[in-house]
């Protein structure tokens, strides 16, 4: 188990990144927090011997995906339908107090909130992994447990659905 | 410098977003090597209770009081279940339990928020459990020490701003307001397994009522992680004031559980095909295992595609005329040393049935393969 200082600090390290992550798969801040902690929780009662910081990071967004997408399934069995865009905004001002800083382009936020939003789940982590954590490819495959080409679709289709809803805003690459 | 203009606009919306200072908080606090925070995991606060509404409703100008104890069975039927009569005798009211007083960090000098139970302005109780081969469901009451002076409200869950109905106060104004109304300091409450508490923490669930303005029950319910039939259970509580204070002050208390639950086991398999059309994926077997209270689902079954992009693979179960079964939660996907998945499910009490449907779907293309039916093994 990691020690009480090495915990606290992978903590501050990165709980935004998996905040982000979890936030766009579930859309709900509330569901998001807790997937966060289940996480973290993991983290402290692992065994896993880390070769170093980024090892935990990755294993950390590998947790948090499988966390995320279990409670997609159980979302689905039960019938339940996901927060529509508007509740997502609504989701995200309520951060606003908390964790959302304020901001002015605030529409270009809440456009790219609403693209992201609607991509299909698996699309999600994989754009947030490229773009926010720029980790290439093969990084993501790596860490996704999937295989290349599958990320490069993937990838690739993100793009067109998000040229499609942003227009001029997102760029052709 | 980022040279991919939707990398910066992308980083740049982000980077916005942060986990709060509260949650960061929460969860270094897990950590604590004296008292763990709680853990908490799919919470919810009470929204109405018809009962309590009621008897709120004869005391509109005084203290609330619901006047009405809220145990095990009164918060399956909030959950929309119910427990079933025979798992009645199973749920235990006389526990013995320690509060774990820090001692020597007395009065919190180092700010750690230790202080002996005994000065604590709230005390905490388990006051019933019931526990079968999955889960164990548990009842803590907080109670303030000083009565007239507090308002208890469910932490995580709650806000000022929230209606008091959400903790189960039928007055249509703020939960700030209503204290301030009467004259009350709000204090948060949190109770949770602490970690090494043999249970999953991605199965939690904990949901609170108030009692009275001074009095909260809560009930917290989570997965088992060990078969033992004794098992060494923690609670971690925490209590922070309302008033903008960053103070959090830290109990525990422990108890010893015991499993009396009985079981009945069967395993199943595809009456023909285990093939799932429309993928690779096969299922092998399937274990209904029914106790008093639930009845356990453990789909095996492989999957080829798991690390392809159709992995969003995933089951439920109906009866032979397709009536869904009552889920109570998921509990998680894993994957045995063989490459076996196993897909956990928790249900609503259902007897073992000669036949059933599992059906299954892909909840990330929102699509259902097909179904299988399933009939019990030959001994």
């Amino acid at each position: 188990m990691l020690s009480e200082n090495t915990y606290a600090e992978y903590v501050r390290l990165y709980a935004d990144t998996i905040l982000r992550i979890a936030v766009n798969y579930c859309k709900e801040l509330s569901d998001a927090e807790d997937i966060v902690q289940e996480a973290f929780l993991k983290l402290y009662q692992t065994d896993t011997d880390f070769t170093d910081a980024e090892h935990v990071k990755r294993w950390l967004i590998r947790v948090t995906i499988n966390a995320c997408k279990n409670h997609l399934s159980c979302a689905w069995r039960r019938n339940i339908q996901p927060m529509g865009f508007t509740e997502l905004s609504l989701a995200l001002d309520h951060a606003a107090g908390a964790g959302f800083a304020p901001q002015p382009q605030s529409s270009e936020a809440s456009a790219l909130f609403h693209a992201v939003a609607s991509l299909p789940e698996a699309y999600r982590s994989v754009v947030h992994l490229y773009y926010y954590e720029s980790y290439s490819i093969r990084e993501i495959a790596h860490i996704l447990q999937k295989k290349e080409t599958t990320i490069q679709t993937q990838l690739m289709r993100a793009r067109k659905m998000l040229k499609r809803q942003l227009k001029g805003a997102w760029h052709d690459e | 410098m980022n040279d991919n203009p939707n990398k910066t606009y992308y980083q740049r919306v982000y980077s916005n977003l942060h986990a709060s200072e509260q949650l960061k908080e929460r969860l270094i606090n897990m950590n604590d090597p004296i008292h763990p925070s709680t853990r908490p995991s799919r919470k919810t606060a009470w929204k109405t209770a018809a009962a309590a509404i009621l008897l709120a409703a004869a005391l509109p100008t005084g203290a609330y009081a619901a006047n009405h104890y809220w145990g095990i069975t009164d918060f399956f039927k909030h959950t929309g279940s119910k427990l079933p009569k025979e798992a009645e005798h199973l749920i235990e009211t006389d526990i013995a339990q320690t509060q774990n007083d820090p001692g020597s960090a007395a009065n919190a000098p180092d700010g750690s928020g230790s202080i002996p139970s005994g000065k604590l302005p709230v005390s905490f109780t388990v006051q019933e459990v019931l526990c079968d081969s999955g889960t164990v469901s548990v009842i803590v009451e907080a109670k303030a020490a000083e009565s007239g002076k507090y308002l208890l409200v469910p932490d995580d869950c709650t806000t000022e701003e929230d209606s008091a109905e959400s903790i189960g106060i039928h007055e249509d104004i703020s939960i700030g307001a209503y204290a301030k109304e009467k004259g009350l300091e709000i204090l948060y409450i949190n109770s949770g397994f602490a970690p090494e508490s043999p249970f999953s923490p991605g199965a939690c669930h904990i949901s609170a009522k108030s009692i009275q303005d001074d009095t909260l029950s809560i009930f917290i319910q989570a997965d088992r992680a060990s078969s033992d039939t004794c098992l060494n259970a923690v609670l971690s509580h925490t209590i922070r004031p309302g008033s903008g204070s960053a103070e959090i002050m830290k109990t525990s208390s422990s108890f010893l559980l015991k499993d009396k639950s009985t079981s009945r086991k069967t395993v199943y398999r595809p009456k023909t095909s285990g093939h799932i059309q429309g993928t690779e994926a096969n299922v092998q077997s399937v274990t209904i295992e029914q106790t008093e209270i639930f009845t356990y689902v453990d789909i095996y079954y492989r999957n080829p595609q798991a690390a392809a992009e159709t992995d969003g693979l995933s089951f439920s179960i109906t009866d032979s005329s397709n009536a869904a079964w009552n889920e109570r939660s998921g509990r998680g996907i894993i994957q045995l040393a063989d490459g076996t998945y196993c897909l956990r499910l928790c249900y609503d009490k259902t007897n073992l049935p000669k036949t059933c449907m599992l059906v299954a779907f892909d909840y990330l293309e929102k699509t259902t393969y097909g179904q299988i039916e399933l009939v019990p093994v030959q001994n």
